[in-house]
């Protein structure tokens, strides 16, 4: 699941947006300019598309799914 | 006038869902209407989301070399002869083409002295697989490319909620809304591809994509199929893992509790190589016996051959195999724990050969098509690719035969007045406890995996009390309505799943019935159709055209008198 974004080294590209196919990242105004900011991140669905696509790598998700529905 | 009521955009061939299936349906539209206008409508970014997206992207492919009727004999076998014989015919003899088309988009499928390099895959005696280097990201963003280079819209972000009909039943549309704003959006196009994949319960990671098209189609009056047949694999509990058929390929092998290879003594021809729904069996075998948990012992592939596993072309497999030792401390060369999975159901459209549905004006491709119950693995991206050319074509030709499309006002603002009640600002409710009471449900193995009469009533009634709070839920805002809708589309294919699993008396593939062990080739070459009824579906039954692979030879034949 994502786990982190660091603003810091966000150049507010909106790129990680788009590419969520979970609806998880929305880009929002913050202190007068965009940012990307987690929505509904219980939906994320840990497929790392938002870190792969971040041209500054400020964005981190961790590779463990949790409450994944078991059979028994 | 309808311009009035919300976003309109007109074109000849509509495709929904930018998989395979409608990557290739929009592209194989735009070649076969070149003057006509395309769309291509997805629920996100075409290119980067689908399910397609996040695969290997490994196709069965079958070469000039190939022998056509011996790979077509090899799925409809493997398929238990749940398989539309000539589709899948004409599937495979397009596959090759493809290949080439896809290299002429600069996708790159690795070659040793000139020829691809290509393997097999569980389940499949002849039929060979190859792969892209990048997957399925790289796949799918070549193939938008293509489509932008060739003039086909693209229409990102939209939601479709509704099917658009005209007086006589022929569907001439979509509507929907777009998935940030709620803006009510209508599509008008004289013939509309479904490409939206297959219904899933969110059982985790990719497989939390689902697709509600197939319930789009059952609404509008389409007939649908293989509603008892799932995609079962082995899974794992905390993270997810693509690639155990070449790790077992590789000498990986599941063993039980006590530390024993059980495959051999379920599946003596295949062992560990067995298709997926028969590990998933004997997973639920070993479970009942009392053997769990059940592990994928990864220590047995060779260290040489471990490399490709740690440093995948793949770009999000390359960061989770990275990840998953240095952040959760797994190693995933031990013994891993696994359970059977149930993925994905086989629910789909039921199609002619052609593609085209039981309403005219309607087609469909990929996974929304129903060509057969079990996929294999390299099977998914290869029927995806296969259908989705033939139903651009077929949808080329009936936009250019058909007369315009008329959608009607009076719809269009009843969908409207329907979409917009959906949701209310601020209201703090969630879809997710509707959908945790459903997986609680389904996912179990004594309902889905392993099926019994009894049982399987049970979870008729049970289901009853969910589909009516479902019914009435609202959502706090548009993320919540789409995730709602989806919700409710599983709801209904639950339904779907548990009617067709009773009426189905006999265990056939990924359909196991302990109270019906055997199957019953005498009784059961046959598809289970669903069409909407007044008061709920009707099921009916009808016999398997086998006019390629003719059926088994009965043993009573075989018998010496």
């Amino acid at each position: 699941m994502i786990i982190d974004i660091d603003l810091e080294k966000c150049t507010s590209c909106g790129d990680c947006d788009p590419v969520c196919p979970a609806d998880v990242i929305h880009m929002e105004e913050q202190g007068g300019r965009l940012v990307p900011v987690l929505k509904h991140v219980e939906h994320c669905v840990t497929c790392f598309n938002c870190e792969i696509f971040c041209p500054v790598q400020c964005i981190d998700v961790h590779p463990i799914v949790r409450r994944r529905p078991l059979p028994w | 006038m309808l311009d009035r009521i919300g976003r309109l955009i007109d074109t000849d061939v509509l495709v929904v869902g930018a998989g395979a299936g409608g990557l290739w349906a929009a592209l194989s539209a735009k070649r076969h209407l070149p003057d006509g206008r395309v769309t291509l409508l997805d629920a996100r970014m075409v290119g980067r989301t689908g399910h397609t997206a996040f695969s290997n992207a490994w196709m069965v492919v079958v070469t000039p070399d190939d022998d056509l009727d011996a790979c077509v004999r090899d799925i409809v076998e493997g398929n238990e002869w749940i398989a539309e014989q000539e589709l899948i015919r004409d599937v495979l003899s397009v596959s090759h083409f493809q290949l080439l088309e896809l290299e002429k988009m600069g996708l790159v499928f690795p070659k040793e002295d000139g020829r691809f390099i290509r393997r097999p895959t569980r389940g499949l005696k002849v039929t060979k697989v190859l792969k892209p280097d990048g997957g399925g990201l790289e796949y799918c963003w070549r193939l938008r490319k293509a489509l932008e280079a060739e003039g086909v819209d693209l229409l990102e972000r939209v939601f479709v909620t509704d099917l658009a009909r005209d007086d006589d039943g022929r569907v001439t549309g979509v509507f929907g809304i777009d998935g940030r704003t709620g803006e009510f959006v209508m599509v008008r196009a004289g013939a509309t591809v479904l490409a939206t994949n297959s219904v899933t319960f969110r059982a985790g990671f990719v497989r939390d994509i689902t697709g509600t098209g197939t319930h789009l189609a059952y609404d509008a009056g389409a007939a649908l199929t293989n509603a008892e047949f799932g995609y079962l694999r082995p899974g794992t509990p905390k993270f997810y893992f693509e690639g155990i058929t070449f790790a077992i390929q590789d000498g990986a092998r599941f063993i039980n509790a006590e530390g024993e290879p059980f495959m051999e003594r379920y599946e003596p021809d295949w062992s560990d190589r067995a298709d997926v729904q028969a590990l998933s069996k004997a997973m639920v075998q070993e479970k009942k016996e009392g053997r769990t948990p059940l592990y994928l012992d990864m220590s047995l592939i060779p260290e040489e051959e471990r490399g490709q596993y740690l440093q995948s072309s793949v770009a999000w497999m390359d960061y989770f195999f990275r990840k998953l030792g240095d952040r959760a401390r797994i190693d995933m060369f031990g013994k891993t724990e696994y359970y059977p999975l149930f993925q994905m159901t086989k629910l789909g459209i039921k199609t002619d050969a052609a593609c085209r549905s039981s309403v005219p004006g309607l087609l469909a491709a990929g996974l929304a098509q129903a060509s057969c119950a079990s996929h294999f693995a390299g099977f998914h991206i290869g029927a995806c690719n296969g259908t989705g050319w033939i139903a651009g074509k077929s949808a080329a030709d009936d936009a250019r035969r058909l007369d315009g499309p008329r959608v009607s006002e009076g719809q269009a603002r009843s969908v409207k007045a329907e979409v917009s009640a959906g949701w209310r600002d601020g209201e703090e409710k969630s879809d997710d406890d509707l959908l945790r009471a459903l997986q609680s449900l389904i996912f179990p193995y004594e309902v889905s995996i392993f099926k019994h009469e009894t049982r399987l009533r049970q979870a008729l009634r049970e289901l009853e009390d969910i589909a009516e709070r479902g019914g009435r839920s609202h959502a706090a805002h548009v993320h919540g309505f789409v995730r709602l809708r989806e919700t409710q589309c599983m709801v209904e294919t639950a339904r779907l799943m548990l009617e067709a699993s009773l009426l189905r008396r006999e265990s056939r593939m990924s359909h196991m019935r302990e109270d019906y062990p055997d199957r019953d080739d005498e009784k059961w070459l046959k598809w289970i159709l669903i069409e909407k009824g007044k008061d709920g579906p009707r099921l009916w039954t009808e016999p398997i055209a086998t006019p390629l692979v003719p059926p088994p030879t009965p043993w009573k034949l075989l018998a010496v008198p």
